[in-house]
């Protein structure tokens, strides 16, 4: 009995469980979402249009630091195919691919090189971050912008989408545009250039009434996010792509006239890039790093760094950071460019300051060398005890016989596409490292410099027979140490446009509009590679011979057979980059619907 | 822990509580140390986690089993609740000298002197949880005829699916029919010759969710997870986002199979055959794709397509005894064709997985098998200059032609790695105490894609082995050596068809009557080479494991490591 009535009593028990349960199921599901905010319940006030602002120069900052495969995507994207220089590696076929295949406009260059896939897929993202302030904020009309903070907000986003519209347009010609936040089945399809280029123009100057000017040539945050100067120097850079040539000079004259810019001194042009430059006065718009323990270190310059340390070098100047040899792009002046800059302006400040030879290399920087006693072989290779002084008390001379510098020959005999020069403009000091690091490092990076805002007004000036231009065009020459020039040409625009910003992601664009592409880059397929040896060394011997000759660079050409398998310059297909192959294969261009992405002619 | 509850015959209730809980303690000190230029560290650093994590399920069901006359039934209702928890908390101290002392007994967060560096990580449960209810009804007569039907429904937490879509609904129903307890069998045929014959029919509905997580139906704002330094000192402003594209309708992947079977056993038992025919359509299919590029976003998960897979399965087996001698012989065959049958339109097709910057990719499209390889189809070699030929994409009217320069469109089917057939071996043999056991498994009619090449960086490739034992007429390695066409094409995949004996062991089983002196039951030594012979034309590594990671990588050959050949020599026990 008393059995039965226990199971009676936990029947009922059970039962109540199972009915409890079946009740409130719904709520013992609901496990809420950590640390997010619903989204109607953003997007509403002033201080949520900066917050979605912020993520606008997130983004801005992820496209110039993001890495495709081995390089930093940004500086493959908008230099490789340039003509000042050769992307490096350690050998002809490394772990530099995509850089080098562009350089070289190799056969192998192709739609699957994943640092224009990088680029493309971040602009179109940075557009996104642009479009959800756009959205949100200004609505159809402008009917959601309620209050100056939102007017800026959309103003600064207004004018990043439409430089990220910009530097499409510029590589892929006719990439599709993205006015608002697309949803996920959407098939985008090209855009006509120039309907693209005068839209970019048109929402250039839309921005403009509401943004906020730089506060004067030390308000060092206003070169780090969007202000009426960059945003009419981006403007004045659109016009002339667009040969508007009076529409450009007057942009670029109020750039000039606005007193917000200046050149930096002779003296500081070894500056520019680094730390100590960050915010000067001749910054326009920069991507701006401080070190903060906040953010994890792959945040700041790693990727980009590594593609600018050298190879096979025994030892850095105390000045670069202290980078482990192995793993740098060795990016190096091309013969072309030595040539011309040579010929031009051997002796000038910017020269100097921006490019080593071999020999300055070796001499003209303070090496973290002590006195030390090293073995040292002859040249039949048998090693010797030799002493050292310590490396500020030695003379040229002396440094010009130190075994303990200059190229690492065990490693490679000779250094793959050198012509005995180094690229010093970007290379990172040990001054830039972050804390903790002897890789990484935080000075900013460079979106537009005022010497580019004056060359462009030289250009416009050039095309349009105005003088006016001159007197810019000689102030960037003069502040470089350089000959100046006694007439506004084109040809001098060019000439100074190219040394002045030499490795800055202009070049390969300029080549393009000015028509001078394939004459300019038909070098690139004569496949003459420099390789860099020293006479120090008995060549051949792999570094373990010395010839009892000071330090010298030893360039000889080798063909590397590009050509031979069918690369270089292609006009007619070069001159754009191919749409990335997945973007295409997941929309290819459909002719019965017209939708979807046709690829760039030669490219198919 | 549970209970079981029998009110009246026939009725039992029973309620089991599963309970487990999993406590953590780490500390971890490090001090400075210098590797090498890369590899160095200037600090100590010194931390502590606890953590914990907690799993309960409670399941509540009813069985009523009644046997009337020759109808036996039996229902059986129930639920089912699992909720897990897992949380911690941990702090962290680095710094040059962030301690009061560095003695063994100062190694503690404690004795931290205010110099170093404070971090705090975890204090975030993570949690999960799932409610299931389910019934069954079955029903057989005489053990001639059985019915049974099922029915669940399952519900996960909201970091799966929305709560107006949650519950899934999964019915089921299977009958039967064991001819051979049929009296017109029975009666007129000896059981040594007709052991047993079944027929088997089911069709039943499943769900599944696994796939997803992190809320994916809806979108919500990351906030505060943007930053950028308007400033000259290392503040920084933070921003907000969406989390992705929201997908309100997302729902439960569900299939839809059927099965009709035979079990026949002869010749008292010592033949046995089973056939097996099953069709599985799988719908709204849970696939991640990548929107376009244009739009911004990396990818999102959406109910995208219908994938059928259907085919048969063989068993075969044989057994007898000579004496004390006693061996068995069994054989299984599968075979299975798979097909998308429908990709949502806006979604048109997917790219999986590829290899260095090549242009062939794993692929779902309508019509083909899910990620099949995709890329140029090679075609041979031209005579007159050596160089490679590709079949080009048919034109209008549908004429294929070759070409030496193909382009994207050429692109197509070049093979699956699902095997259309897969089968296996077990011979088994005992006399006395000795016993003898080969298994083997093959698989057949399937593609592998070993990823030897790569044109991008071409001096690190060896391919001495790739042309010596792949058995193909390929072009000279200078025609190719830099053509992404090619080494995208059909010309690097192969059959990946094998046959591998998984084990061969031989055992020793000693006598009982020994054993049992020493407290041992059972006693047997034996000696077992296990993936010792594989039978493959496959120029890779292990066609066995030839894939990379998630599905979307199968078949690609990135070097996976193969099964090694082992040499086992062992004891059993048992007291």
């Amino acid at each position: 009995m008393t059995a039965m009535k226990k199971n009676i009593i936990f029947g009922m028990i059970g039962a109540l469980a199972l009915v409890s349960l079946a009740s409130c199921n719904q709520k013992l599901l609901d496990i809420p979402q950590k640390g997010v905010v619903a989204y109607e319940d953003f997007y509403h006030s002033d201080a949520d249009a900066q917050s979605a602002l912020t993520a606008v120069y997130h983004e801005f900052i992820n496209l110039v630091n993001d890495q495709g495969s081995n390089n930093p995507a940004w500086n493959v994207v908008t230099n490789a195919t340039g003509d000042e220089l050769y992307w490096g590696g350690g050998k002809k076929n490394g772990s530099s691919s995509g850089g080098q295949e562009m350089n070289e406009f190799r056969n192998t260059y192709d739609s699957t090189i994943p640092h224009i896939r990088v680029v493309y897929k971040d602009l179109y993202a940075l557009i996104y971050k642009c479009n959800l302030v756009l959205d949100n904020f200004y609505g159809e009309e402008g009917e959601l912008c309620d209050s100056d903070v939102k007017k800026r907000c959309v103003a600064e986003a207004r004018v990043v989408r439409a430089w990220a519209h910009f530097t499409l347009a510029c590589y892929w010609g006719t990439p599709p545009l993205v006015e608002h936040v697309l949803s996920g089945d959407a098939r985008p399809t090209n855009c006509d250039h120039q309907v693209l280029m005068d839209w970019v123009i048109a929402q250039y100057k839309m921005a403009l009434p509401d943004l906020e000017p730089r506060k004067g040539k030390n308000d060092k945050p206003g070169a780090w996010k969007i202000t009426t100067g960059n945003c009419l120097a981006f403007l004045g850079k659109a016009q002339v792509f667009n040969k508007d040539w009076a529409g450009a000079k007057a942009s670029l004259k109020q750039v000039i006239e606005s007193g917000n810019y200046a050149l930096t001194p002779t003296a500081d042009l070894w500056n520019m890039f680094h730390k100590v430059g960050d915010g000067n006065e001749e910054k326009v718009l920069e991507m701006n790093y401080v070190y903060a323990d906040g953010l994890g270190p792959w945040k700041y310059h790693f990727q980009r760094n590594q593609a600018l340390f050298f190879r096979n070098l025994k030892k850095y100047p105390s000045v670069l950071i202290q980078a482990g040899d192995g793993w740098g792009n060795n990016c190096a002046p091309t013969q072309k460019f030595m040539d011309a800059i040579m010929q031009h302006e051997p002796n000038s400040a910017r020269r100097k300051a921006w490019i080593a030879s071999y020999e300055e290399f070796i001499t003209e920087y303070p090496y973290p060398l002590a006195a030390s006693e090293v073995s040292v072989p002859d040249s039949e290779g048998t090693k010797h005890k030799v002493s050292y002084k310590a490396d500020s008390e030695m003379t040229k001379a002396e440094k010009l016989m130190d075994f303990r510098r200059g190229l690492n020959c065990e490693k490679y005999d000779e250094t793959y596409a050198n012509y005995g020069y180094y690229f010093m403009k970007f290379m990172p000091w040990a001054t830039d490292l972050i804390p903790n690091s002897a890789t990484v490092t935080e000075e900013n990076r460079i979106i537009m410099r005022y010497a580019e805002v004056l060359l462009l007004y030289a250009e416009a000036c050039a095309m349009t027979n105005d003088s006016d231009g001159l007197k810019y065009l000689n102030m960037v020459a003069e502040r470089a140490g350089a000959p100046t020039y006694s007439a506004l040409t084109m040809e001098n625009v060019k000439q100074e446009k190219w040394f002045e910003l030499c490795w800055e992601g202009t070049r390969f664009l300029d080549l393009v509009r000015w028509g001078d592409a394939a004459k300019e880059l038909a070098f690139k397929s004569h496949d003459k590679t420099p390789y860099l040896g020293d006479e120090f060394y008995v060549k051949g011997s792999m570094g373990k011979k010395t010839t009892g000759l000071p330090h010298k660079a030893r360039i000889s050409f080798i063909d590397d057979g590009w050509a031979a398998s069918g690369g270089g310059f292609q006009a007619g297909k070069h001159e754009l980059y191919p749409f990335p192959f997945d973007v295409v294969q997941l929309n290819p261009w459909d002719e019965e619907k017209g939708v979807g992405l046709k690829q760039n002619p030669g490219w198919e | 822990m549970y209970a079981n509850f029998t009110p009246f015959k026939g009725f039992v209730f029973t309620s089991r509580l599963g309970y487990r809980i999993k406590q953590k303690y780490e500390s971890n000190f490090e001090e400075p140390y210098y590797a090498n230029a890369k590899s160095y560290s200037q600090v100590y650093s010194i931390s502590a986690t606890s953590s914990q994590d907690y799993y309960y399920q409670w399941e509540n069901f009813a069985n009523y089993n009644v046997n009337l006359a020759k109808h036996a039934i039996g229902l059986m209702a129930g639920m089912s609740w699992t909720y897990s928890d897992s949380r911690g908390v941990g702090a962290g101290l680095t710094g040059e000298d962030p301690l009061k002392g560095y003695a063994e007994n100062f190694r503690y967060l404690t004795q931290d002197n205010g110099s170093g560096t404070k971090s705090i990580s975890g204090g975030s449960p993570s949690q999960s949880a799932q409610l299931s209810y389910f019934g069954r009804l079955t029903y057989s007569y005489d053990n001639r005829y059985s019915l049974q039907t099922n029915f669940r429904a399952d519900a996960f937490d909201s970091s799966k699916l929305s709560p107006k879509n949650r519950w899934g609904y999964f019915p089921s129903v299977s009958a039967g029919w064991t001819v051979s307890n049929e009296p017109f069998i029975k009666d007129n045929i000896s059981r040594d010759i007709l052991s047993f014959l079944k027929f088997r029919g089911s069709w039943g509905i499943n769900g599944n969710i696994a796939v997803l997580s992190g809320y994916p139906y809806s979108t919500s704002i990351s906030y505060n997870s943007q930053s950028y330094q308007f400033g000259e000192d290392n503040t920084l402003t933070l921003g907000s986002k969406p989390d992705g594209l929201a997908n309100p309708n997302l729902t439960w992947e569900t299939s839809v199979q059927t099965d009709f079977g035979m079990d026949l056993r002869l010749f008292n038992n010592r033949f046995s055959l089973g056939v097996d025919w099953f069709n599985k359509d799988t719908r709204d299919l849970l696939v991640s794709i990548s929107p376009v590029a244009e739009v911004g976003i990396s990818r999102t998960t959406v109910n995208a397509g219908s994938v059928n897979n259907t085919g048969w399965e063989f068993e075969l087996g044989w057994q007898d005894q000579i004496g004390d001698f006693h061996y068995s012989i069994n054989g299984n065959l599968s075979t299975l064709k798979n097909k998308v049958t429908y990709l949502e339109p806006s979604v048109g097709h997917q790219s999986g997985s590829s290899f260095g910057n090549m242009k062939f990719s794993t692929w779902f499209e309508e019509g083909y098998p899910v990620w099949f390889f995709r890329g140029y189809k090679y075609a041979g070699i031209d005579e007159e200059d050596g160089k490679a030929l590709y079949y080009t994409a048919p034109d209008a009217d549908g004429v294929v032609g070759t070409t030496k320069a193909p382009v994207d469109a050429d692109m197509g089917y070049m093979g699956s790695a699902l095997p259309p057939m897969n089968y296996g071996l077990t011979l088994h043999m005992d006399w006395k105490g000795l016993d003898f056991t080969l298994f083997g498994t093959g698989a057949a009619g399937h593609q592998l894609m070993p990823c030897v090449y790569r044109v991008d960086h071409s001096q690190i490739n060896s391919l001495v082995y790739f042309y010596e034992e792949c058995g193909k007429s390929l072009p000279k390695i200078e025609n190719i050596w830099n053509s992404k066409e090619f080494w995208s094409s059909s010309a690097v995949v192969f059959p990946g068809d094998y046959f591998k004996i998984k084990q061969i062991q031989l055992g020793y089983t000693l006598p009982m009557k020994w054993t049992r002196k020493i407290m041992i039951d059972n006693l047997r030594f034996y000696v077992s080479m296990d993936d010792w012979f594989v039978f493959t034309k496959y120029p890779g590594f292990d066609p066995e494991t030839a894939s990379t990671g998630s599905s979307t990588g199968m078949g690609l050959d990135k070097g996976s490591y193969p099964n090694a050949k082992k040499l086992l020599f062992g004891v059993n026990v048992s007291f």
